[in-house]
Order: structure tokens, then C-alpha cells, then sequence
């Protein structure tokens, strides 16, 4: 096996691991307090493999199939732009393979660590880094539905709140890396606006609305160079 | 017992993986200095920072007090340690609960 599959491998297993690993345990269990099974669990995190669309469709009304489609792709809209931004650094035979496991950790991990590695050793990476996540998702979500109900209300809430750290520490330690602060500082402020939407429109909405404004405004105040 | 919303996951997965594959078509072809793509790039880091903020003071299941206080904790340990990211979400994590017991 190449290298930098191993090397994208064992990066992923460290915070990021955790992060997905408390995010998707809160998930399985809350699949089984639906009176969902695991399967259905598990085809949602391997097939979805994004928490926020995954939460809409787990908590749609019966009846309401397409809203929750919609829904459920709204909350993951940014995987777009996500993809577009990664597609010049996997670019070549292997990014084909590197589209199902596009997803906000990997996505945020590789936008950190790709410039750093030689072009050719950037997809492998991914793919290294995306499967192990993934796979760490997986599990993650079979141990939540299998210790669902056992697992004392205040450590499933604490458990959704460790990829709320996790992203702030990292969305921390790059402004202070000098990375993409402007944007990231834009998408903190811009945040507010969401929690003026008036009731009954998805917060969805208010999240896209916040990246898109926050986001736009980094872009044009971009220094070129 | 509820009926299992098969049908909806299906069509949403495939739905999701559709955009991933938009995302990359659309990219395919332009240079990595393109604009559209340092356009792509902040839309998406905004969002999310966006989630985060969203995370930290939306109504939810710990009170704002603890989550900002878990937040604060997690970046200055998160700092002192070095950036040690697990440090920080020990800590945070630590900080959410203590403040939120004592919040009642």
C-alpha cells in the first residue's frame, strides 16, 4: 500500500476520530430511540455521511418523504462548495473514489493538510484519511445503537458537544496559523443573522444564508496574490 | 411501532452523493487559483464556523452559559497545551459539565 494512504490513515486516528466517533454514537442511539434499527442506521451514516442531513431525516414526520429529502439536503448543501474547493488538490484517477467520503471533517482536515504534501500523494491521502473516518463512523454508530438507553442522558448531551469543540479548537488553531481567518471570522459573525429567522423556516436555511454571506464577503475582501 | 423510512434515506443518500460529484464536476477543470474556487473554499470554511457559533449559542440541550464557558476553557487549554486538540476537548468537555451541573 502506498504511503500516504497509511499516512492519511493514521492522522485520521487521533481528535478527529473522537470527534466523529462521539457525534455518531449519539447518532446510533438516538436511531434506536426512533425504533429504528441498525441497519437503517447504518445506511444513513455510510450512505449520508452527513450528521446534519443524517438529524433531518431521523427526525421527519411519517408521511412527509419529500420535505425530508429536501430537507435532509439542504442541511448537507455544503458539501457542494466543500467538493468544489478539494477538487483541485485530489484532482486525477483517484478522485472519483474520494466523492463518497467527502464529508466536513475529512473536508476540513485536507484543506489543512494537502497543500503540505506532494500533488501526487494528495488523493491517497484522502482516501486514507476519508475511509478510516468513515469507517470510525460506522462503528461508532452499531456501538450508539447498542448501548442506546443505557447511556445516561447527560453523557449523550455531553457527547454532542464534543464536534462543536473540536471544529472551534481546529477553526482556532488555523486563524492562528494564519489560515483562512477571514472567512472563517466572517461565517462567526454572520452566524447571528440565522437566529433572526422567523419561526417555522428550517434553521438549514439560516445556516446556508450565514455561510454564503459571511463567505462572499471574505471573498471580496481577499487579497490576491 | 414506526413503519422505517426506507425510501426517503435512499433517495437522500444518493441525493447527498449527487452533490458531492456536482462539487468536484464543477472544479474539475478550473486552476487552483481560480476565483470560484477561493469562492467555494470561503463559503465553505464560513460554514462552518457558522455551525460552530450556531453550536455554542442556539438553544439547545446545555445552557449558553456552559457551552461558551466549555468553549473559553477548550481554547485556552487548547492553547497552553500546545494546540493539543484532545487536551482542549477534555477540557471543554470537562467545562460544559461542570458548568452546566452548577447551572442546574
Amino acid at each position: 500500500m502506498h504511503p500516504a494512504y497509511r499516512l492519511g490513515a493514521r492522522e485520521a486516528l487521533g481528535a478527529q476520530a473522537v470527534a466523529m466517533a462521539a457525534t455518531f454514537i449519539a447518532f446510533g442511539a438516538a436511531v434506536r430511540a426512533a425504533g429504528f434499527g441498525l441497519g437503517w442506521g447504518l445506511f444513513s451514516s455510510a450512505g449520508i455521511y452527513g450528521m446534519a442531513g443524517q438529524m433531518v431525516l431521523l427526525g421527519a414526520h411519517p408521511g412527509a418523504s419529500a420535505a425530508a429529502v429536501a430537507g435532509s439536503l439542504m442541511a448537507n448543501a455544503r458539501f457542494l462548495p466543500m467538493a468544489a474547493s478539494l477538487a483541485p488538490l485530489v484532482r486525477g484517477p483517484l478522485a472519483p473514489l474520494c466523492v463518497p467520503f467527502i464529508s466536513i471533517t475529512p473536508w476540513a482536515a485536507a484543506m489543512r493538510r494537502l497543500p503540505d504534501l506532494p500533488p501526487p500523494d494528495r488523493a491517497r491521502w484522502f482516501l486514507g484519511f476519508g475511509v478510516t473516518v468513515w469507517t470510525v463512523g460506522l462503528v461508532a454508530t452499531a456501538l450508539g445503537h447498542a448501548v442506546a438507553g443505557s447511556l445516561p442522558p447527560p453523557v449523550l448531551r455531553l457527547l454532542l458537544m464534543v464536534n462543536v469543540l473540536y471544529f472551534a479548537l481546529l477553526i482556532a488553531g488555523g486563524v492562528a496559523r494564519g489560515g483562512p481567518w477571514r472567512a472563517s471570522l466572517a461565517g462567526a459573525l454572520a452566524a447571528p443573522v440565522a437566529l433572526l429567522l422567523p419561526a417555522g423556516v428550517p434553521p438549514a436555511w439560516g445556516l446556508l444564508g450565514a455561510a454564503l454571506a459571511g463567505g462572499t464577503a471574505a471573498f471580496l475582501l481577499r487579497t490576491r496574490g | 411501532m414506526t413503519e422505517t423510512p426506507w425510501a426517503p434515506l435512499l433517495v437522500a443518500a444518493l441525493a447527498t452523493l449527487g452533490l458531492r460529484a456536482v462539487g468536484i464536476a464543477l472544479a474539475w477543470r478550473l486552476p487552483a487559483s481560480h476565483p470560484a474556487i477561493a469562492w467555494a473554499a470561503a463559503v465553505s470554511e464560513a460554514a462552518l464556523s457558522a455551525w460552530v457559533v450556531l453550536a455554542l449559542v442556539s438553544p439547545g440541550s446545555w445552557p449558553v452559559a456552559a457551552r461558551l464557558a466549555g468553549a473559553g476553557m477548550g481554547l485556552a487549554v487548547f492553547f497552553l497545551a500546545g494546540r493539543r486538540l484532545l487536551a482542549g476537548m477534555a477540557a471543554g468537555l470537562a467545562a460544559v459539565w461542570a458548568v452546566g451541573a452548577w447551572l442546574g
